[in-house]
C-alpha cells in the first residue's frame, strides 16, 4: 500500500479532476472476494487504474560493505476512452524510481523516469512478471526475478529467488484503506527474496548478497479525504519472520483506523494485523536540509500479539527522494536496521522504511 | 603634427571645397559596400535561420538515427534497448502541415515525456512546459488526440488560443485539431521563426498515416558513454539504409546544398564593390593630375616625397572608410528587402520552408571586416595615384606644367598586360569546380575585367580615331567634345572603365538570366504537356511529405473526360551527401502522352521502354553534373528491401530545381516501396475536353479531398513567375552596380569641367554661348558613356559565356541554351546611356555657369 503515499498527492488530485471533466473510465474497484492467481497476478492489471511493482532490499558485499536499494515501477492509467491505432497513444504513464544507498559510504543516489506505454520504452506484460522502463526492468523467469537498472554510473543487476511464496495482505483479497467499498487495493508481497548479483556505485562494482522484498499492488480509487501520509515498514527478521506494517496519518492528527499490517511466519503463513494490534512510535527525527521536512528516523515498533517489541532505525539519514520529474512527490525511503525482542528472544533484522507526507507539498507535475 | 596640419590644409580643405565630388565618391563606395553588407546580412539571416533552425530542432541530441528517405519501424526501439544504457532516446515523427492561413509549416510529433532532455518547450508565462502546465493540461496534451502545441507568434497570427479548434491540411485531408498549449518562442519553438507546430507522437502517427513507423530517433549520450563505441555498435546493428546523423552532418548537408547559391550571391555582391573601388581610384587620380603643380610647389618648399604620397594614400583610405561607414548604414536598410528576396528564393529552390529571418545581434566581426575592406580597398586604389603624385621631379613638373596625357609607353605595358590576361582567363574557365564551386570561372571573370580595364585606353583610342574621321560632318560642339575626350582620355578612361564593368555585369547577367529563362520556357513547352496537374493541397514547395491518397488518385483517374493520369511519387533521400529526390514516375503514361528531354537525344518512349519493369532509373541533369553520374553507371539507392543497385539509363533535362532527381518507373517504385500514394499527377484529357470544365468536374468528384488541380497554362505561368522571383536579387544587384557607375561618370566629368575652367572660359571669349557649352559637356558625357557601353557590351558577352557555360553549370548543373535577350539589352543600354547624359547634366551646368573673367584671371 505504500506507494499510494507517493502517488496520492498528484494522481488522486489529477484523477479526480479527470473525474469531473470526463466520464470516469470504467476501471475496476478493488472489492472483497478477489481470487489471486499466480503467475497471472504478477502481470499487468490494465483494468485497474494504479499499479506498482516495488522492490527494496538490503545487500552486503563479501568485504562487509552494506547497501540498500529501491527499484519501483508504477503504472497509472489515463483516460481509456481515447481510441487510437498508435501504440504510442498514452493510455498509461509509467513512472519509475531507482535508489541505491551506500550505507557505509554514507551516500544516497536516486533516479527517476517517466514514460508512457510505448514500443520498447516502457510497459508491463500481462499474465507474468515482466515490467520495464527504458533500461530498468524486472522479469520473473524460471523461478527467479532478474532486476536490472542503471543510471549515471549507479547500477544493480540482481537475481531474486523467493524462499517463501507470495503473501496476500488484508482480508478476503483486499487491503482496505478507507471506509467505503472500493477504497482498497489488491496487495501481495514476496517477503523474503534471496538476492545475489552485482551493484555499482562510486565508480566501483560490488558483488553483493542479501534479502529483497517485493510488493505488487493494484487498485483504482483507494484513498479518502483527510489522509495525509503514511509510514510503512517492511522488516525481515533473522528468525525467518517478516513484518509489514503501515499507518495512515490523518490531517486532523492521529492514525487512521484502516492502518494495518501482516506478519509472515517462517512457514509463510500470513497473519493480518489491524491498527489496534500494533503501535508505531517515533523516537528521533532527522530534518532534511533539502526540503526542511522532519522525518522520524528511529521508531519503536510493538506488536503485542507477537510479543514483539522492536526498535527500528535508519542506516543513513538522508534517503530522501525528491521526484521532480516523474511523480513530483517528496518522500523518504531507506534501508533500516531492527533489533529487539520477539516471543522472548533477542532478534535483529533488516528492512525498509517509507515515510510520505512530511514535506510540504510541492507543485505536482502530472 | 606638421603633417597633420598639411593634411588638413591640403587634403581636407580640398575635399571640403568640392563637396559634390567628395559625396559622389563616397556614395559610390558606399553603394558597393552596402551591397556586400546587405547580401551578407540576408545570407546570414535567411540561410542562417535555416541551418540554425535545424540545430534548434535537433536540440541536445548527439546523433539522430534516420532512415534514408524511409521511415524506421518502431519495433527498432525494442532492438535498441541496449542503447538506454548509454543515454536517452526520443522518437520523432516529422511532417508538414498547411495551416488555415495557407502557411505550410513543419510539424514534429514528439514524445513529450521523453523529449524533455532534448529540447525545451517553454509555456506562455516562461516556465518550462512540463513544470508549468497543470496536470490536466499536460495529461490532456498527452492523452487527447490531435492536440497542437503552437508557438506564440503563430497562435497570434492564426488568432487562436489554448483550447481553440483549428482545421489543418495534411496530404489531401482536412484534419481537425485543437490548440493544446501555446508555447513561448524560445528553444525548439524558435526554429523557423516560430513557424512550426508540435504534437504528440501518437497523434502524429495517426495524422500522418505513419502507424508503426518513426522518422527518427534522437540519441543523447550519458556522461560515461563512449560515442565511438556506440556509433560502431549501431552501425553494425542497423541496416545500411539507416544512417546515423550527427547534428553537424545535418547542418553540413544543408550548408552544402545552399553553398553554391550563397557563393554566387556573395560573388555578385563583390562585383558591385569593384565598380565602387574604381571610383576612388578615379577621384584620386583626378586630384593628383589636377594638382601636379601644387604638389611640385610643396615639394620645392621642403615637403618630403613620402609625406605627400602618404597624404593622398590617407585620403584614399579615408574615402574608402567613409564609404564603408555609409555602406553599413545603407546596407542595413537594403538588407530588409534583400532578406525577403533571398529567403523566398531559398524557400522555393531548396527548403520549401518559409524562412523567417532570425533576429540576431549585428555581426560586428563582419562589420569590422567591411570597414577594413573599405579602408584597404581605398588605399589600394589610391596607391597608384599617390605614387604618381610624386613620381616626377618637381622641377620638371613646374617647367612643363600640366601633363594631361601620360606618355605612350605607359599604355604600352598596360596593353601588353591586358592582352596577356586574356588567354589566362580562357585557361581558367576550363578548370573544374573546386568543392562544387566555380572558382575558376569567377577568377576568369575577374581577369577578363582586369584585362578589359587595361585595354580600355587602346579600345577608346581606336573608337575615337574612327569617330574623328567623320567629325567634319559633326557640329562644332560635338567636335570640341570629341577633341576634349581624346585629350582627357587618361582621366576619362577610368570613368569609362567603371561604366564598362557595370554594363558588362548587366549584359553578362542579363544574358545569362535571359538564356536561362528562354531555356526554361522551351523546356516547359516541350515537357509540360499534360492538360491538368494535381497535387495535395497541403503540399508546400519541395515538400514530399504530403502525398495524395490512392483513393483520390483513383477518383481522378476514373473520371469521365480523363484519358490517362501519370503518377509521380517523390521522397527526399540523401545521395552523395546531398538531399536529392528519389521518385517513381509512370513511364507508360509518359511514353504515350508526355515527354522528357534526354541528354542523348533519345525519345521518351524508347527510354520508357527500357525503364518499365526493370531496375533502371533516369537522373536529372543537375544530379548528373554535380555528382558525376552518367548514363550506364550503377548507383545504390535506399529501398525498404535494403540498399539496391540501379542502372542509370539516361540523363534528362530538368530545370525545376537544382536538387537532383532520380526517377524509376512507378511500377518498380510501388513494388519496392509498397506505397500507392502520389505526390503529383499529370492528367491527360480526352480530345475535345475543355480543361477548365473537367477541372471543375474533378474537384466536385473529390468530395472533400483537398487537392489542388492546376491547368497547364496556369502552371506554366506559375513556373515562370517563380523563376523571375528567384532572380530578383540578381536584378537588384545589377541596378546598384549601374547606379555606382553612373555616379562615376558624373564625378569624372564634373571634375574635368572644373579642371578645364580656363579652357571653357576661353571658349566663351571666343564666342561660345552657354547653350553651346552645355551641349559640349553633354556630348562629352555621352561620348564617354558610349565608350563605356560599347566596351561593356563586349566584356559582358564574354562574361555571359562564362556565366552560362562555366559558373552556372558548375554551381547548379544546368545546361542553358545561349540566347541574347536583345530587346532587354538594348533597353538597358539605352537607359544606361540616358543616365550618363543625365550624369553629364551637372558638369554641363557647371560649364555653362563658368565665369569666364574669373577663370581666366586665375589662369
Amino acid at each position: 500500500m505504500k506507494p499510494l503515499g507517493i502517488l496520492r498527492f498528484r494522481l488522486l488530485t489529477i484523477l479526480s479532476l479527470f473525474c469531473l471533466v470526463f466520464a470516469w473510465p470504467e476501471y475496476r474497484l478493488a472489492l472483497p472476494g478477489y481470487q489471486f492467481e499466480f503467475p497471472r497476478d504478477h502481470g499487468n492489471h490494465p483494468d485497474f487504474k494504479l499499479e506498482w511493482w516495488y522492490f527494496t532490499g538490503s545487500l552486503e558485499s563479501p568485504e562487509g560493505r552494506r547497501f540498500g536499494y529501491e527499484l519501483t515501477f508504477f503504472r497509472v492509467g489515463l483516460e481509456e476512452a481515447v481510441q487510437s491505432a498508435s501504440r504510442w497513444q498514452a493510455r498509461d504513464l509509467y513512472p519509475a524510481h531507482f535508489a541505491v544507498s551506500d550505507l557505509d559510504g554514507g551516500e544516497f543516489h536516486y533516479f527517476e523516469k517517466l514514460n508512457r506505454t510505448s514500443p520498447g520504452i516502457a510497459g508491463a506484460a500481462q499474465g507474468r512478471l515482466a515490467v520495464w522502463n527504458e533500461n530498468w526492468s524486472a522479469r520473473l523467469e524460471e523461478g527467479t526475478i532478474r532486476l536490472q537498472a542503471s543510471a549515471d554510473g549507479v547500477a544493480v543487476d540482481l537475481h531474486l529467488a523467493p524462499s517463501k511464496p507470495p503473501v496476500i495482505h488484508g482480508k478476503d483479497g483486499v487491503s482496505q484503506k478507507g471506509s467505503q467499498p472500493g477504497r482498497a487495493s489488491h496487495y501481495y508481497s514476496f517477503t523474503r527474496l534471496q538476492t545475489s548479483g552485482s551493484l555499482r556505485t562510486g565508480g566501483r562494482q560490488w558483488v553483493v548478497e542479501g534479502l529483497s522484498w517485493m510488493d505488487h499492488e493494484f487498485a483504482t480509487n483507494q484513498l479518502e479525504e483527510g489522509q495525509i501520509g503514511w509510514d510503512w515498514f517492511s522488516l525481515q527478521m533473522d528468525n525467518e519472520e517478516e513484518l509489514m506494517l503501515f499507518q495512515i496519518r490523518r490531517s486532523e492528527g492521529g492514525v487512521d483506523p484502516h492502518s494495518a499490517g501482516t506478519a509472515v511466519s517462517p512457514d509463510a503463513a500470513g497473519q493480518h494485523l489491524t491498527s489496534r494490534e500494533f503501535s508505531l512510535q517515533p523516537l528521533e527525527s532527522w530534518k532534511s536540509p533539502h526540503t526542511g521536512a522532519a522525518y522520524p528516523t528511529r521508531w519503536r515498533v510493538s506488536v503485542p500479539s507477537l510479543e514483539a517489541d522492536l526498535v527500528v532505525w535508519a542506516l543513513l539519514d538522508d534517503q530522501e527522494l525528491r521526484t521532480k520529474r516523474s511523480t513530483g512527490v517528496v518522500y523518504w525511503e531507506g534501508a533500516v536496521e531492527v533489533r529487539g525482542r520477539w516471543r522472548g528472544r533477542d532478534v535483529s533484522g533488516k528492512g525498509y522504511l517509507e515515510m510520505t507526507g512530511y514535506a510540504k507539498e510541492f507543485r505536482p507535475r502530472i | 603634427m606638421k603633417w597633420i596640419l598639411l593634411f588638413h590644409r591640403y587634403i581636407l580643405r580640398d575635399l571640403w571645397s568640392k563637396p559634390v565630388r567628395t559625396l559622389l565618391t563616397i556614395s559610390g563606395v558606399a553603394l558597393g559596400m552596402s551591397v556586400v553588407w546587405a547580401v551578407h546580412l540576408s545570407n546570414q539571416r535567411s540561410i542562417g535561420s535555416f541551418t540554425e533552425s535545424l540545430e534548434l530542432i535537433n536540440g541536445q541530441a548527439d546523433f539522430q538515427i534516420r532512415g534514408n528517405g524511409l521511415a524506421l519501424p518502431e519495433d527498432l526501439l525494442e532492438e535498441l534497448s541496449w542503447l538506454w544504457q548509454e543515454g536517452e532516446l526520443s522518437a520523432v515523427i516529422e511532417g508538414r502541415i498547411k495551416l488555415p492561413n495557407r502557411l505550410s509549416v513543419p510539424a514534429y510529433g514528439i514524445d513529450l515525456l521523453a523529449d524533455a532532455p532534448f529540447r525545451r518547450y517553454v509555456a506562455g508565462d516562461g516556465r518550462e512546459i512540463l513544470e508549468h502546465l497543470t496536470e490536466a493540461d499536460f495529461l490532456g496534451l498527452l492523452s487527447q488526440p490531435n492536440q497542437l502545441l503552437l508557438p506564440e507568434g503563430l497562435a497570434r497570427q492564426l488568432g487562436v488560443g489554448s483550447g481553440d479548434r483549428i482545421e489543418v491540411l495534411i496530404g489531401d485531408r482536412q484534419v481537425p485539431f485543437q490548440v493544446g498549449a501555446v508555447v513561448r518562442q524560445t528553444g525548439a519553438a524558435e526554429a523557423f521563426g516560430g513557424n512550426l507546430v508540435f504534437l504528440d507522437i501518437a497523434s502524429a502517427q495517426v495524422a500522418f498515416e505513419r502507424l508503426g513507423r518513426l522518422d527518427r530517433i534522437d540519441v543523447l549520450l550519458g556522461e560515461g558513454a563512449n560515442p565511438e563505441m556506440v556509433r560502431r555498435r549501431l552501425e553494425e546493428q542497423l541496416p545500411e539504409t539507416v544512417a546515423l546523423w550527427r547534428p553537424q552532418d545535418l547542418t553540413a548537408q544543408s550548408r552544402r546544398m545552399l553553398r553554391a547559391f550563397r557563393f554566387n550571391l556573395g560573388a555578385l555582391s563583390y562585383l558591385a564593390l569593384i565598380v565602387g573601388v574604381i571610383l576612388v581610384y578615379n577621384t584620386l587620380n583626378i586630384a593628383v593630375v589636377r594638382r601636379q603643380s601644387e604638389i611640385a610647389a610643396l615639394r620645392t618648399l621642403g615637403a618630403g616625397r613620402w609625406s605627400i604620397a602618404g597624404m593622398f594614400l590617407v585620403e584614399a583610405m579615408g574615402l574608402g572608410l567613409a564609404g564603408a561607414v555609409v555602406g553599413l548604414l545603407l546596407g542595413g536598410v537594403l538588407a530588409q528587402g534583400a532578406e525577403l528576396l533571398v529567403g523566398r528564393t531559398v524557400e522555393t529552390l531548396y527548403t520549401g520552408i518559409d524562412l523567417v529571418p532570425l533576429e540576431r545581434p549585428a555581426d560586428w566581426q563582419f562589420a569590422a571586416f567591411v570597414l577594413l575592406l573599405g579602408t584597404v580597398l581605398g588605399g589600394v586604389s589610391g596607391s597608384y595615384p599617390a605614387w604618381r603624385a610624386t613620381a616626377r621631379a618637381p622641377v620638371e613638373v613646374l617647367r612643363e606644367g600640366f601633363l594631361l596625357i601620360p606618355r605612350r609607353k605607359d599604355y604600352r605595358w598596360q596593353t601588353a598586360l591586358g592582352s596577356a590576361l586574356l588567354p589566362l582567363a580562357a585557361l581558367l574557365s576550363l578548370a573544374s569546380p573546386v568543392a562544387g564551386l566555380p572558382l575558376g570561372g569567377y577568377l576568369a571573370a575577374l581577369l577578363l575585367m582586369a584585362s578589359f580595364a587595361l585595354l580600355a585606353p587602346l579600345m577608346a583610342r581606336l573608337i575615337l580615331s574612327v569617330m574623328a574621321r567623320w567629325q567634319s560632318r559633326a557640329s562644332v560642339e560635338a567636335r570640341l567634345a570629341l577633341q576634349s575626350v581624346r585629350g582627357g582620355l587618361s582621366r576619362l578612361v577610368v570613368a569609362m572603365v567603371s561604366l564598362m564593368i557595370a554594363v558588362a555585369m548587366l549584359v553578362g547577367v542579363a544574358s545569362m538570366v535571359g538564356s536561362f529563362r528562354q531555356t526554361v520556357q522551351t523546356w516547359l513547352d516541350q515537357t509540360l504537356v499534360a492538360d491538368l496537374y494535381a497535387r495535395a493541397a497541403a503540399a508546400g514547395s519541395n515538400d514530399w511529405t504530403n502525398p495524395m491518397s490512392s483513393q483520390s488518385v483513383q477518383k481522378l483517374a476514373s473520371a469521365p473526360g480523363v484519358e490517362a493520369v501519370g503518377r509521380f511519387r517523390g521522397r527526399q533521400i540523401s545521395f552523395g551527401g546531398l538531399p536529392v529526390t528519389l521518385a517513381g514516375g509512370e513511364f507508360e503514361v509518359l511514353a504515350r502522352y508526355g515527354r522528357l528531354l534526354f541528354y542523348d537525344g533519345r525519345s521518351t518512349p524508347e527510354v520508357a521502354a527500357a525503364l518499365i519493369g526493370s531496375r533502371k532509373v533516369i537522373v536529372s541533369e543537375p544530379l548528373a553534373l554535380r555528382q558525376q553520374v552518367a548514363a550506364g553507371d550503377r548507383i545504390w539507392l535506399p529501398t525498404p528491401r535494403g540498399s539496391l543497385d540501379f542502372q542509370v539509363e539516361a540523363v534528362y533535362y530538368d530545370y525545376s530545381s537544382d536538387r537532383g532527381v532520380i526517377v524509376m518507373d512507378y511500377g518498380t517504385y510501388q513494388r519496392l516501396f509498397d506505397d500507392p500514394t502520389a505526390s503529383s499527377l499529370s492528367i491527360y484529357l480526352r480530345s475535345g475536353q475543355d480543361p477548365e470544365t473537367v477541372r471543375q468536374e474533378l474537384l466536385a468528384r473529390l468530395e472533400g479531398a483537398q487537392i489542388q488541380i492546376t491547368a497547364n497554362r496556369q502552371l506554366r505561368r506559375q513556373a515562370l513567375r517563380i523563376f523571375d522571383q528567384t532572380f530578383q536579387v540578381t536584378y537588384a544587384l545589377e541596378v546598384i552596380a549601374i547606379l555606382v557607375a553612373v555616379l562615376g561618370i558624373t564625378n569624372t566629368l564634373g571634375a574635368l569641367i572644373l579642371e578645364r575652367q580656363g579652357e571653357v572660359a576661353l571658349l566663351r571669349f571666343l564666342g561660345a554661348d552657354r547653350r553651346q557649352l552645355r551641349r559640349m559637356a553633354l556630348f562629352e558625357s555621352g561620348l564617354t558613356g558610349l565608350l563605356g557601353i560599347v566596351a561593356g557590351i563586349a566584356l559582358g558577352l564574354l562574361l555571359a559565356l562564362l556565366l552560362i557555360y562555366v559558373i552556372n553549370r558548375q554551381s547548379f548543373g544546368w545546361t542553358l541554351q545561349p540566347e541574347l535577350p536583345l530587346l532587354t539589352l538594348a533597353g538597358a543600354c539605352s537607359l544606361v546611356f540616358l543616365s550618363t547624359l543625365v550624369a553629364g547634366f551637372y558638369p554641363a551646368v557647371l560649364a555653362a555657369t563658368t565665369d569666364p573673367i574669373r577663370s581666366l584671371r586665375a589662369e
